[in-house]
């Protein structure tokens, strides 16, 4: 017969028959076997697995006293060697939600073994502990208890034989955030028709590219004295000295140039050059001010119109760059210019 | 409009001494062939052309991609498969043509970079028969008769473009006519002229096309459509050939005159129409439209034709990257505004492992329906091949020198833009974006 798989156990002081709030600075404990909820954990698991010991610990303490309690769980992990850890369920309950997301992390970033936890998809600890763990979709309360154990029970299971789990509409767990390429059974263009074929007969199907959510971007403040005002200019038209010094890439950009216009009343054809893979840069490269206005920024500054034109642009190529990297590199060349006491930026894109 | 499509299924491709299609094998004669197409007026700005045969499964790579076209002939009915290419702008759509399924004409050169735009130039694009990018391509699937060609010096961009797709239509059609005569492997019927059950739900398809500027253009009836109003096309037209691609510029945002023939939207809803589905027209548009007005204009004129249509649902999808991407949804957002439902699919980024930013670069709130294409910042790991086709060299990074480096070898490359048809965006490929 096949070895069984290993399972540790954490519950908090409540499923573990202590009490409720009031006991919520007991003491970690742990025995042998299943305890609480671990025992219709068991059953629904039947015997290719066992829990093999149970931890719990009140709630309270494991949040004011994180370190020093997840190092006495590592050390109790390290006795029990189990194949796997479960958390858990602890439905909508906050403090609970985030001990079982502690101690899953501790056990999938430290220790190397899988963990699954269930959890209330609002509960707060999801938001947190979502990529570090496999949370199952429990009920908001216990009421919801034995409806749940089944699946818990049966995610467990499968992820403690496989190590791993499919993909989470398949599998039924909430999605951690990751996306991977996979050839499905059926193309894009099929998937679509039928997709819409759900939505003519009045259904929901559920949408494939998850829903994004509208970030809304503040303007920054006006500047209140121009006249006393250092401006920069920033580009994403992919304007460079010629030969690319830097090697800036013409599309994923993922580092910006800084380029010197110091004595320059305008970019000379010739020296810099168009790199920007999203345009025909013909005419920008025929006069490289129409990307990046130095001579009518120069001519402003002549009449005064503000104190200073910094004397070096910025400049990268605005294309295929994923949000996070441009989040990245805006807030990077945000700090540039401030550490060169630059108050305005004009941002010239194509 | 009725069409009747016959369809034959080559067993081999080989190099013969005459040219002929015979039980399922296709027989070049390599060097006349050759010589034929070098002959003409109008292929002088060609200085060498090869023809190499490339099968399914090879180990192989196949580089300089850039138009790849279906062999296909009318039997029956007016004009000529790819109308306006090397003959009368005449509409398509009706009687017989036939059509081979699984051979695909490639035409394969190093078009030159020297002084060129940042954008419009041909990128090297790579086809792989095996290995973990060859479904990248349905390509991988197809016997692939490469002309691998050099060029003459001195040529304008608009010559060199014509060049390679002439020679390449030339050709298609050449191997096209020896099926005339042929009885067909099996044949499909496009009947819209049958009348439909009224109860029947009506869907239209919105395809957008890039087309900003020589080496990224599409032909429409053979003319680029810069100045193109969205109008509505039958989808036997399409079946037919009028669209035919001139899109050189990112390999896996192209859609192929092969595929532009064969849109999967267009094949799957004309065989459903009439049984499940009331498939009541195929608009076609431009992206990459200039600025916000213009991408507004286009989107509410293309929503518009769906709605003339009387169309309850809609597909849509484009060519191209981000900036096409605002285009469509903005017709998306105009359609669902009108009550029409829609539904779009698209290629995604999110870094590696799908955890970086938003997953699109453009968006609106009536986007709650989308299908994806697999996303396109994929790390995709190439291996060693025994045989390159199309041309020696890989040549990547322009903007950093740009320098040739041997095609054969192993490499990683950081995403799959580089690979042909990689961001399946006419939908034909089965690669999707899973969430873990």
């Amino acid at each position: 017969m096949a070895k069984k798989i290993r399972i540790v156990h954490y519950i908090n002081q409540f499923f573990a028959g202590i009490g409720g709030e009031e006991k919520g600075s007991s003491p970690l404990g742990h025995c042998v076997g299943p305890k609480g909820p671990g025992l219709g954990i068991v059953q629904a698991i039947g015997d290719e697995a066992e829990i093999v010991q149970t931890i719990w610990c009140g709630d309270n303490l494991i949040n004011q006293e994180e370190d020093r309690i997840l190092a006495e769980i590592e050390a109790l992990l390290a006795e029990a060697k189990p194949d796997l850890v479960i958390a858990g369920p602890a439905f909508g309950a906050g403090r609970y939600g985030l001990a079982c997301g502690m101690v899953a992390r501790l056990c999938t970033q430290k220790l190397g073994i899988p963990a699954v936890i269930g959890l209330y998809w609002e509960n707060p600890a999801v938001e947190i502990y979502r990529k570090d763990a496999y949370i199952y979709p429990c009920a908001e309360t216990v009421a919801g208890m034995r409806k749940d154990l089944p699946g818990f029970a049966r995610l467990a299971l499968k992820l403690g034989k496989n190590g791993r789990l499919g993909p989470a509409t398949e599998d039924g767990y909430l999605p951690r955030g990751f996306r991977y390429n996979e050839f499905v059974e059926k193309n894009a263009a099929i998937r679509s028709i039928e997709m819409l074929g759900r939505r003519l007969r009045g259904e929901d199907p559920m949408t494939e590219v998850p829903l994004r959510g509208f970030e809304k971007v503040p303007p920054a403040a006006p500047i209140v004295d121009l006249k006393a005002a250092t401006i920069a200019i920033v580009t994403g038209g992919g304007m460079v000295p010629r030969g690319n010094p830097d090697k800036l890439k013409q599309a994923f950009a993922d580092a910006f140039g800084i380029y010197s216009i110091a004595g320059l009343s305008e970019l000379p054809a010739g020296e810099f050059k168009g790199i920007h893979g999203g345009f025909d840069s013909t005419w920008v490269d025929e006069d490289p001010d129409r990307v990046v206005p130095l001579d009518v920024l120069r001519a402003m500054e002549k009449e005064g119109r503000f104190k200073k034109l910094h004397n070096e642009y910025f400049s990268l190529c605005g294309i295929g760059t994923n949000v996070a990297m441009s989040k990245k590199l805006g807030a990077d060349i945000a700090e540039e210019l401030k550490r060169r006491q630059v108050s305005a930026a004009i941002y010239t894109s194509t | 409009m009725k069409l009747e499509r016959g369809y034959f299924q080559a067993r081999d491709c080989v190099f013969g001494k005459v040219t002929n299609y015979d039980d399922g094998i296709l027989c070049l004669a390599r060097e006349s062939l050759a010589k034929e197409l070098l002959d003409l007026d109008e292929n002088k700005h060609i200085k060498t052309l090869e023809i190499e045969i490339v099968k399914p499964g090879e180990d192989a790579r196949i580089v300089h991609v850039l138009d790849t076209l279906q062999p296909g002939v009318k039997v029956e009915g007016e004009g000529d498969f790819m109308p306006g290419q090397l003959c009368d702008p005449v509409i398509v759509g009706s009687g017989r043509t036939h059509l081979l399924e699984n051979v695909a004409v490639m035409e394969c050169a190093e078009l030159p970079w020297a002084g060129k735009s940042a954008l419009l130039y041909a990128r090297d694009a790579i086809v792989d028969m095996t290995g973990p990018a060859a479904g990248y391509s349905p390509f991988s699937e197809t016997f692939n008769l490469v002309l691998r060609m050099t060029m003459t010096e001195g040529a304008s961009d608009v010559e060199y473009d014509e060049a390679v797709r002439h020679a390449g239509v030339r050709f298609a059609r050449r191997i096209g006519s020896l099926l005339k005569d042929l009885k067909p492997d099996w044949t499909e019927t496009f009947d819209f002229d049958l009348v439909v059950d009224p109860a029947l739900p009506k869907i239209a398809y919105v395809t957008q096309c890039q087309n900003q500027g020589t080496y990224s253009n599409t032909y429409l009836y053979g003319k680029e459509v810069s100045n193109l109003v969205p109008a509505v096309y039958s989808p036997t037209e399409i079946m037919d050939g009028c669209l035919v691609s001139g899109n050189y510029v990112w390999p896996c945002f192209k859609i192929p005159s092969f595929i532009q023939a064969n849109l999967p939207v267009v094949m799957e809803l004309a065989r459903e129409h009439g049984k499940t589905v009331n498939f009541v027209g195929v608009i076609f548009d431009r992206g990459h439209n200039n600025s916000h007005f213009e991408k507004m204009r286009v989107a509410n004129l293309a929503a518009a034709q769906v709605r003339r249509l009387g169309a309850q649902g809609v597909v849509i999808s484009w060519e191209g990257g981000g900036n096409a991407a605002t285009d469509a949804m903005l017709t998306l957002q105009t359609c669902e505004r009108w009550g029409i439902k829609a539904v779009a699919f698209t290629f995604e980024f999110g870094g590696p492992d799908g955890t970086e930013g938003v997953l699109l670069v453009d968006d609106v709130p009536e986007a709650k329906y989308l299908v994806s294409g697999g996303s396109i910042e994929k790390p995709t790991t190439i291996p060693r091949v025994k045989r390159v086709a199309g041309g020696d060299v890989l040549r990547l990074r322009k903007e950093t020198g740009g320098e040739a480096e041997p095609a054969d070898i192993e490499r990683t490359l950081d995403n799959i833009t580089a690979f042909y048809c990689g961001g399946n965006q006419s939908g034909i490929g089965r690669l999707a974006g899973v969430g873990y």
